[in-house]
């Protein structure tokens, strides 16, 4: 396990490093030098251009300025100053980084449970209108911008049906309350943003699940315990979800980019103070380190999840680790 | 059922294109015309305005008509405005009154939604189909450039796709836009640009795999060069499962352009695509809910119909 362990580690970091780079020759190859961004419209003789470019160190060749940019950025956490918060663009993203954690965890939860749930009822329901409902929402969900989602929900759920607030992370007068009352507050605030951010992941783990159902239920063993007079409950609930469930992990992995992805939009509709909001925000005023930060750690979040998701795969079905190991 | 489905959505696809294609040429208005500030914004679907129309054959709408002996009266706005019969087209009311029709409404901006919509259509699916023929080229290049030679090469690329792959699409999208601009050629570009990463590994899966067939290895020993080996070996039996990818793509990326649009980066005002127009309706959601909510529909009903459409072309290649 700590081989493999390490194994995975080793990829993870020059993929990092990668993208460190890719955001690098990007950053190179855009019009316009950061000298402009620092000037703006006023016309400044070359002397005085040149003055900025020594002090900054952006005369130096590329490869020099490419490993110092690599060392401040990996080393030092230095990402520059966000002109749009007027601070640091690290503190600005410590700021958002607890409230997009939220967010993004409780979708998880949320596309997970009702994911798993729903795939395996409909695949209980099989041949019976209940699984054609499902299949179908499922394919709509999936196939729904999340913004478009958002603003729909805010519309049924916060106006025609006032029961969840439709922006912000707290109510106004969450001050006054106690611990509880706060907690919950900001519960009724999460619900609906959460659903929303989950629901394309949701419908795609409950065509995975629905479909990983009816291939176990096909399985010899499942004839061999219905033979033995195993209640039909407990076939479908214990036996079959269970062989359906194990490569859920690898789904989970592979949904948390959609899920970075779409906090972006999300957050901006529920105006939710987190990394997606401090985006937009930062695109709006062209705050481009602020940007450039927040997706060095939306790929920082995907890769570290997916090396999340390969070890909890690895401890639970002893066949990855022991089959990559062998070949390493 | 499933075939029904399939069925649907092929029509869907088709009607989509053509109307896409052909919403110059259908009699719709202006998509970008704001064509009465004052009476017209914020008209609900199936809404018949009121006008009548002037000696110059112009449209003058109003909310309320009334008529007295030798002028109409118009409501428009807080004001009445009144207007000589002599004015009027064939100089009667009668005659000059207009009931015209605004299928799906109108916006904010008294622009007509249906026209929009199907204006959008255009602007979404050459996006779409751009886009993913670009990805689909890049892919194929490099997945022919990476399966062929091998070595380092190889390996080179296939990180870089390890790499690309690594960054949440919309994010990647977005710093790009940010870094080099906004218009519908970057929009496309940028697109594509995120997207060739599946094919380029199936494809370089497919001539790994084929490499290796008994007529391949004949070719090989025959002597013909490495490109032609692709061309005319290699490439035609990866083409299949390459469309279908492609069908697939087109889908997501109607999607992405959506979002890079309600964002403010995809592809700018006044013309309409389907994210804009939701990004647009979004602040009179309260007040004129259908804004936002139908190009909405457009979009789940169009990457339902393409997704429908790759899924039962790619279970008849590989059939289970």
């Amino acid at each position: 396990m700590i081989r493999y362990f390490l194994r995975r580690v080793l990829v993870a970091i020059p993929l990092m490093l990668g993208v460190a780079t890719l955001v690098f020759v990007l950053l190179e190859t855009a019009p316009g030098t950061p000298v402009d961004q620092v000037l703006g419209d006023r016309r400044v003789p070359p002397e005085v251009r040149e003055r900025i470019e020594r002090a900054y160190g952006l005369d130096r060749p590329a490869p020099e300025r490419y490993a110092r940019w690599l060392k401040a950025v990996c080393l030092e956490g230095e990402l520059g100053w966000s002109h749009s918060r007027s601070r640091p663009v690290k503190r600005a993203l410590a700021e958002a980084l607890p409230p997009t954690v939220l967010l993004a965890g409780t979708a998880l939860l949320f596309f997970v449970v009702f994911g798993i749930g729903i795939g395996a009822w409909s695949a209980a329901r099989r041949g019976r209108w209940q699984e054609r409902v499902v299949t179908l929402v499922s394919l709509g969900a999936y196939a729904m911008p999340a913004f478009w989602l958002g603003l729909m929900a805010i519309l049924l759920f916060s106006y025609k049906i006032p029961i969840f607030p439709a922006s912000s992370m707290r109510g106004i007068d969450a001050d006054t309350l106690g611990t509880v009352g706060r907690l919950l507050d900001l519960i009724w605030h999460l619900i609906l943003p959460a659903a929303v951010l989950g629901a394309a992941s949701a419908a795609a783990m409950t065509r995975f699940v629905h479909a990983g159902m009816l291939d176990a239920l096909a399985e010899p063993f499942i004839r061999a315990a219905r033979g033995r007079g195993v209640s039909e409950n407990r076939l479908l609930w214990r036996h079959a979800l269970r062989r359906a469930v194990l490569p859920v992990i690898n789904l989970v992995g592979l949904s948390l980019p959609i899920l970075v992805s779409g906090s972006l939009v999300v957050e901006v509709v529920f105006a939710w103070p987190g990394m997606g909001r401090l985006t937009y925000d930062a695109i709006l005023t062209q705050d481009t380190s602020v940007v450039l930060a927040t997706t060095l750690l939306a790929t920082l979040f995907v890769v570290l999840g997916n090396l999340l998701a390969d070890l909890a795969m690895a401890w639970a079905d002893p066949r990855v680790r022991l089959r990559e190991g062998g070949l390493g | 059922m499933k075939r029904a489905g399939f069925k649907l959505a092929v029509a869907l696809i088709g009607v989509l294109s053509f109307v896409a294609l052909a919403a110059p040429w259908l009699g719709l208005r202006d998509p970008n015309e704001q064509l009465d500030g004052l009476v017209l914004p914020d008209l609900a679907p199936l809404t018949r305005a009121r006008a009548v129309e002037l000696v110059d054959g112009s449209l003058r709408f109003a909310e309320q008509i009334r008529e007295s002996d030798h002028s109409v009266d118009l409501l428009r706005g807080p004001h009445w405005e009144r207007i000589e019969l002599e004015g009027l087209q064939g100089k009667s009311l009668d005659t000059a009154v207009h009931r015209p029709l605004f299928l799906l409404g109108t916006d904010g901006f008294g622009r007509d939604v249906f026209a929009r919509l199907v204006h959008g259509a255009r602007v979404s699916l050459l996006v779409g189909f751009l886009a993913a023929g670009m990805a689909l080229g890049l892919g194929t290049l490099i997945g022919t450039a990476s399966g062929l030679a091998g070595g380092w090469l190889d390996a080179v690329l296939m990180r870089l796709t390890d790499v690309v792959l690594a960054v949440p699409r919309l994010f990647l999208a977005v710093l790009l836009v940010a870094l080099y601009g906004r218009s519908l050629a970057t929009t496309i570009l940028v697109l594509g640009a995120t997207s060739w990463m599946a094919a380029a590994r199936l494809v370089r899966g497919q001539i790994l795999s084929l490499r290796e067939r008994d007529y391949v290895q004949a070719a090989r020993a025959a002597g013909v060069s490495r490109t032609r080996l692709a061309r005319l070996h290699l490439l035609p039996s990866a083409m299949m499962p390459l469309i279908v990818e492609g069908v697939l793509r087109v889908g997501d990326t109607i999607l992405i352009e959506a979002s890079l649009s309600f964002l403010g980066l995809g592809v700018p005002p006044p013309d309409p695509t389907w994210g804009n127009m939701i990004a647009e309706g979004r602040d009179r959601l309260l007040d004129a809910w259908w804004i936002a909510t139908l190009p909405g529909l457009a979009i789940v009903a169009t990457v339902v119909a393409l997704h429908t459409f790759g899924e039962a072309a790619r279970n008849r290649l590989e059939p289970c």
